[in-house]
């Protein structure tokens, strides 16, 4: 048994090893205490910035005096002259030049207000920012390795409005990073909505990487008189393009910001055409003519449930008497979500009363129907005792 | 020659560990150096969602599924805390698990509950429902009050046929949310449209203080065992949830926090109510399912989506727990086994699962094993006494690094403790979990595995909790002002419940 194996390089590497892990620990509890300290006075100073600056900009924003909407300034020089406009009214103070190190806050918090607000308010903030450099600091922040200076850049320029930027910006809107990039489209919008239009709407189409729901917000902000035209021709296009179901889509759901006049052609036109399912799901939920009813019907007997169901929230919308026999055949369907919302058209049609479907539900064969028409009674039963009470 | 075996045995058991402690610090590391690298990307990126009017007002919306056994102690001011939640949609539904407490009367009286005759669904399977109830005062609280299943699956089975909305989160009636977890955690379902799961972080409430529902005071735990498992979730949130989603190979969504599409949880037929760790195995299911069928879906984590609950902090409720878990992990890992290694399992077969295998269910066996091996072999003259050491302190050392790295992680990305004070506790706490705590939870979890291999009966287990949060909640009407603490401060607990329904 004489071969303890201290000799052993395994034991040697094991010491090797164990040392490393406590040299690798010991640097990061000084990193981390080091951190610690670095956090805790710029936490401070963060707390210090915006303390100072909140209070400077709710005044602005609650001063008495309302710029006239005619003399807003358009540009630098402009934004300049009506910034001296405040030169009167607030002290010396405010009118120090925001330093360096802590442009990202202030920006912050000016964009913070200034997302809270609507109307002319927003005027005298992004005057009183122009004055104070906001413009230039931004653009320096575009530049920042951090990705979170980056957005508020992107933000902020957007929220400026600062036209001579927007070439700049529109560089961003091509970059790889969905979040970037989409903010960048955001701010593109709020400069020069008609140009952004004209030739970066159809990145919407192409960016699959984009979330829907935030290009759905910026669409929402437009101008639906801008916009409403250009939606629709974008979908028209991209029907032939190859483009994912899912993004087509998406596209399709898009033109819920359109006119009724521009979207309902192509609704039309897919719901009679097309069998992919999430592209007549989006037409379902949007298509408001009743040209495209009969396609609408055939789609009550399609294999996919989903279809089904879309099918009767959109024949509920249209209300016809026609309908109600139809309705009546889906309260049997295997799916629950398509019986459910087939006893809501059949409550909600014109044609039926309450007591109409009361004496339905004791009319059916089977229990699934039976069953999803008491709970829909019932619901609407609680929603007016709600609403009554609400009254009240 | 029997001199030359030996010899050979002890050099390639010293082999073993030295390769093992590589490569469990190459694994952590790898997936620390990951979180390193994805969180504050992530985090900077959510400067967006900090913004007033951050929503972009198509966020679908939510039903909230509270399970609950006996917990008439939490229920109304979990339930209060719920419905301030800060987001567009959402629907309560309270699953009464067959109480035997006064938990119905309460909720009845508060919301005004009335009997709703709704045609319900029976997607999946589970207890016979005996009503439904509807409060008459908000027309999102709806109340289950089913047969007692014995566990939180069936009690979330029949949550999930009852949800009237597309995605549900199931919750336990002591969980404590942020205001903004919603709005959080329904990012990805955003940003994807083939997102099915989405997880959140869970921290540790011991030491925090609660008003109305809501955390309004971040601190440490006083109780030793709370502190050691404020690392353990801090491992398991950070390094290991964040570097696994970064492989998309997320193998676990905390049963107390998630987001799911109810359609595909249906599809998976829904929690196990037969596995004790039904969370992990629901999420390995849905893995199988998609993967396996080459359907394309997305698991996802959001690491800034924060609940808090409150965890054992008595040697015996800890030593339940942790036997459970590991008997659950073998559970789920047995029950998906075809996942291990399939060649389109990816991430999730070839990643996380042997990870969880070898890293987190065998590791019990090898490491009392190498304690064992290097004690005997050192007294009976096989290892010298430098080579024992040797082992021992590289055991130490590495289990020290991989706790410093969590440390490293929350004070770079979240400093959720911001007393100094706290941070040099937890800096103790990575160094002194390696003398006792680590080892003790080795046993229990070797235990467990046991107790898998034996299939011995099955058990739930009872979770103490302190309820203090509750304790003002009486006194106050309405007001519900606490602090969580361990049980040095507590004469006794106050309520015990069962902690999953059981």
């Amino acid at each position: 048994m004489a071969f303890a194996i201290d000799s052993n390089w395994v034991v040697d590497f094991a010491w090797i090893l164990g040392i490393a892990c406590t040299l690798a620990s010991v640097s990061m509890i000084l990193f981390v205490l080091w951190f610690r300290r670095y956090v805790d006075a710029e936490n401070r100073h963060e707390k210090l910035v915006n303390d100072r600056w909140q209070e400077t900009l709710f005044e602005i924003v609650s001063a008495d005096e309302s710029p006239d909407a005619e003399n807003l300034p358009d540009d630098d020089f402009g934004a300049e002259s009506y910034s001296g406009k405040f030169k009167n009214d607030f002290d010396d103070e405010v009118l120090q030049q925001i330093p360096e190190k802590d442009s990202p806050y202030f920006l912050y918090t000016w964009n913070y207000i200034h997302e809270s607000l609507r109307g002319n308010a927003k005027d005298r903030l992004n005057a009183f920012a122009k004055s104070r450099g906001a413009k230039e600091k931004a653009l320096k922040l575009l530049r920042s390795r951090f990705i979170k200076h980056r957005l508020l850049a992107l933000n902020t320029l957007g929220n400026l409005g600062e036209k001579s930027t927007y070439d700049r910006i529109s560089t961003f809107a091509a970059k790889r990073d969905p979040i970037v990039s989409v903010w960048a489209f955001r701010a593109m919008f709020r400069i020069r909505p008609r140009e952004t239009l004209e030739k970066h709407l159809h990145l919407i189409a192409e960016r699959a990487d984009w979330s829907p729901a935030h290009v759905a917000k910026i669409l929402k902000e437009c101008d639906v008189d801008l916009i409403s035209e250009g939606l629709a021709k974008l979908c028209n296009e991209y029907r032939e393009k190859e483009i994912s179901e899912k993004q087509f889509a998406y596209l399709v759901s898009y033109l819920r910001f359109a006119h009724q006049r521009d979207a309902e052609p192509i609704l039309r036109k897919l719901i009679s055409e097309s069998s992919q399912m999430e592209v007549l799901i989006s037409c379902l939920r949007l298509v408001r003519s009743e040209d495209s009813l009969p396609s609408i019907r055939k789609l009550l007997i399609d294999e996919r449930w989903q279809l089904r169901m879309f099918s009767i929230m959109a024949i509920e919308r249209f209300g016809h008497s026609y309908d109600i026999e139809l309705l009546k055949r889906s309260l049997d369907d295997k799916n629950w979500w398509v019986r459910y919302y087939a006893a809501q058209a059949l409550l909600r049609m014109p044609d039926m009363t309450t007591d109409d479907v009361k004496k339905l539900s004791v009319m059916v064969e089977t229990d699934f129907e039976r069953d999803i028409l008491l709970q829909v009674l019932a619901e609407a039963e609680f929603r007016c005792k709600t609403q009554s009470s609400t009254a009240l | 020659m029997q001199d030359a075996i030996l010899h050979s045995f002890v050099e390639y058991i010293q082999w073993f560990y030295l390769l093992y402690f590589i490569g469990l610090n190459a694994t952590y590391g790898i997936l620390g150096l990951i979180s390193l690298f994805v969180l504050p990307r992530y985090i900077q990126k959510q400067i967006a969602q900090r913004l007033p009017h951050a929503e972009t007002g198509f966020e679908p919306p939510i039903s909230l599924i509270v399970t609950a056994y006996n917990e008439a102690p939490v229920i109304i001011p979990s339930t209060e805390a719920l419905r301030q939640l800060d987001y567009r949609e959402f629907e309560i539904v309270i699953v009464n698990d067959g109480s035997t407490d006064n938990m119905m009367e309460l909720l009845t009286k508060k919301y005004d509950l009335e009997v709703f005759p709704a045609a319900i669904r029976e997607s999946i399977d589970h207890e016979p429902i005996k009503a439904i109830y509807q409060s008459k005062k908000y027309s999102n609280i709806r109340v289950v009050d089913k047969e007692n299943g014995g566990c939180k699956a069936d009690a979330s089975n029949a949550g999930i046929n009852a949800a009237k909305y597309g995605l549900f989160m199931p919750l336990d009636a002591d969980t404590i949310l942020e205001r903004d977890c919603l709005k959080l955690l329904i990012q990805p379902y955003l940003l994807n449209a083939e997102t099915i799961a989405v997880g959140g972080s869970v921290r540790i409430l011991n030491g925090c203080e609660v008003e109305n529902g809501f955390l309004t005071k971040v601190g440490f735990p006083k109780n030793w065992y709370a502190r050691f498992q404020v690392l353990e979730y801090g491992r398991a949130f950070l390094n290991g949830r964040v570097g696994w989603n970064f492989f998309d190979a997320l193998p676990l969504i905390s049963g107390a926090f998630g987001l799911f599409k109810k359609e595909a949880v249906v599809e998976v037929g829904g929690y196990s109510n037969t596995s004790l760790g039904e969370d992990m195995d629901l999420v390995l299911r849905l893995h199988r399912h998609f993967r396996l069928k080459k359907i394309p879906y997305r698991v996802d984590f959001v690491s800034d989506a924060t609940c808090w609950t409150e965890v054992p902090y008595t040697y015996d409720i800890l030593k339940k727990q942790r036997v459970r878990w590991q008997r659950g992990l073998f559970d789920c890992i047995w029950e998906n086994k075809k996942l291990l290694f399939h060649p389109r399992s990816k991430g999730v077969g070839w990643g996380s699962m042997p990870f969880l295998l070898f890293m987190e269910g065998l590791s019990p066996f090898i490491e009392l094993f190498g304690y064992f091996f290097f004690l005997i072999s050192y007294y009976a003259g096989m290892v010298s006494f430098e080579g024992t050491v040797a082992f021992l302190f590289l055991s130490v050392a590495s289990g020290f690094m991989i706790s410093m790295s969590t440390v490293l992680l929350e004070e770079l990305i979240f400093q959720t403790y911001p007393e100094k004070r706290d941070l040099h506790t937890m800096i103790a706490c990575a160094f002194l979990e390696n003398f006792g705590y680590g080892q003790i939870n080795s046993v229990w979890r070797l235990e467990g595995t046991i107790k898998w291999i034996l299939n011995t009966k099955k058990s739930w287990g009872m979770m103490a909790r302190s309820a203090a949060w509750n304790k003002t909640a009486t006194e106050e009407e309405g007001g519900v002002h606490a602090v969580i603490e361990n049980t040095e401060k507590l004469d006794a607990p106050a309520e015990v419940s069962e902690e999953t329904n059981g």
